[in-house]
């Protein structure tokens, strides 16, 4: 994650934002646009065992989609219940570390034999019977689904918020971060260039800062019942978007070219300093409702329990959007730093 | 709607990613604007240069 972060900033920060994105970069953008719309739209959700058993718990005969190899030879018709028993086993998933197999037994009605396929991974949705230890199957969905993702019954369908809510704020600091190294630059060599990219950078996050909260807040507001939850993240980015905003409100007080351009240079690096604290050191202090707060050691709800790291069919689609993030920021950046010093250019020939 | 959201979360994600294009084509929309008046301005110029000679 840090390693990805740190290529996509020593990367910006050789651009030359002056110029046009050149045509593989559009093509990029583009791509990794579209992949990151399938990857977050198309897979199924898919849950273990263990997913149905506890889901039972709560509402009985819930039904989950369950992800199940079935085993051709355990497959039996028992005419006493009219009904076929089998075991079935959870299936080995790419990427997926390897877990012991246990064998659980399953059932399901004779409409269902003929469109069951044995000894391939199902998806299918299934409810666990406690009384009898076994899972009735309702329905088949599909015929071994290549990419899942993982049951979570607190998020469900809104696990596909990762993939854009999270690259939002990501982006938002290393916009701030690129603002700040080109605030130095400035300082180091008096070249209005510099200034101009930084503050439009510092503009770019502030946006993508909002971005972060607004969809935030539209998830809170099912996963946690209300908009604001004063949260300490939500806090938090709230003083970062303040805190960027007396940036501009810094920058509109000043008339003269120079000065303005060394004030805000010297108030963006200091301003970059409260992004570490305000990101990622005060609200991993203190209970919160969004993962990796206080003792809380894993990345969230949303992992895989025995390495503590995402899922990695999510992490692979989340990167994905990542980059694709990451992407479009630069190109906007740049359309962004182009129009001003067109803007500047013309100011100077009007003189 | 709350009631139909909480029941089809797929819709919430739905929302999150038009608010995302939303305020990236608000931004585009912006540059646009901006870069409408630099080409007036141009424009004004070479009128203005046109009369000199």
């Amino acid at each position: 994650m840090i390693l990805f972060l740190g290529f996509a900033l020593v990367f910006g920060s050789y651009l030359n934002l002056e110029k046009a994105r050149p045509f593989y970069w559009k093509m990029v953008a583009v791509l990794l646009i579209f992949f990151a719309a399938i990857f977050t739209f198309l897979p199924p959700i898919a849950g273990s065992f263990a997913d149905a058993r506890f889901v039972s718990r709560i509402e009985d005969k819930k039904v989950v989609d369950l992800s199940l190899i079935i085993d051709s030879k355990s497959v039996e018709f028992k005419e006493s219940r009219n009904a076929y028993y089998a075991e079935a086993s959870y299936p080995q998933h790419i990427f997926e570390k390897e877990k012991e197999i246990k064998k659980e037994n399953i059932k399901f009605e004779d409409s269902l034999h003929k469109k069951l396929v044995f000894d391939k991974e199902l998806l299918v949705k299934a409810f666990f019977i406690e009384e009898a230890n076994l899972y009735k199957v309702v329905e088949l969905v599909q015929i071994e689904p290549s990419f899942i993702y993982p049951y979570v019954p607190a998020l469900m369908q809104r696990i596909r918020n990762l993939n854009y809510h999270v690259p939002m704020a990501w982006i938002a600091v290393i916009a701030f971060c690129v603002s700040m190294i080109y605030s130095i630059k400035y300082l180091r060599n008096n070249n209005i260039a510099n200034d101009i990219k930084a503050s439009s950078a510092a503009m770019m996050g502030l946006m993508f800062a909002v971005l972060a909260t607004t969809t935030g807040m539209v998830w809170a507001k099912f996963n946690w019942g209300s908009f604001w939850n004063n949260d300490p993240r939500q806090v938090t980015i709230l003083f970062q978007i303040i805190i960027y905003l007396s940036y501009f409100v810094l920058r509109s007080t000043i008339d003269e070219e120079i000065k303005k351009a060394r004030l805000s240079s010297v108030y963006s690096i200091f301003a970059f300093l409260s992004v570490p604290l305000l990101v990622f050191i005060i609200p991993r202090q203190f209970a919160s409702l969004h993962p990796g707060a206080q003792d809380d050691g894993t990345t969230g709800p949303v992992v895989d329990p025995q390495s503590g790291m995402l899922d990695s069919a999510l992490a692979l689609s989340y990167y994905i959007s990542l980059a694709a993030f990451i992407i479009i920021f630069f190109w906007l950046l740049s359309l962004n730093v182009r129009h001003r010093m067109l803007k500047r250019k013309l100011e100077l020939l009007d003189v | 709607m709350y009631e139909f959201l909480e029941n089809n979360s797929m819709y919430v994600v739905l929302i999150v990613v038009l608010i995302i294009w939303t305020g990236i084509s608000f931004f585009l929309f912006y540059t646009e604007n901006k870069i409408n008046k630099l080409e007036k301005k141009v424009d004004e110029l070479k009128i203005k240069e046109g009369s000199h000679e």
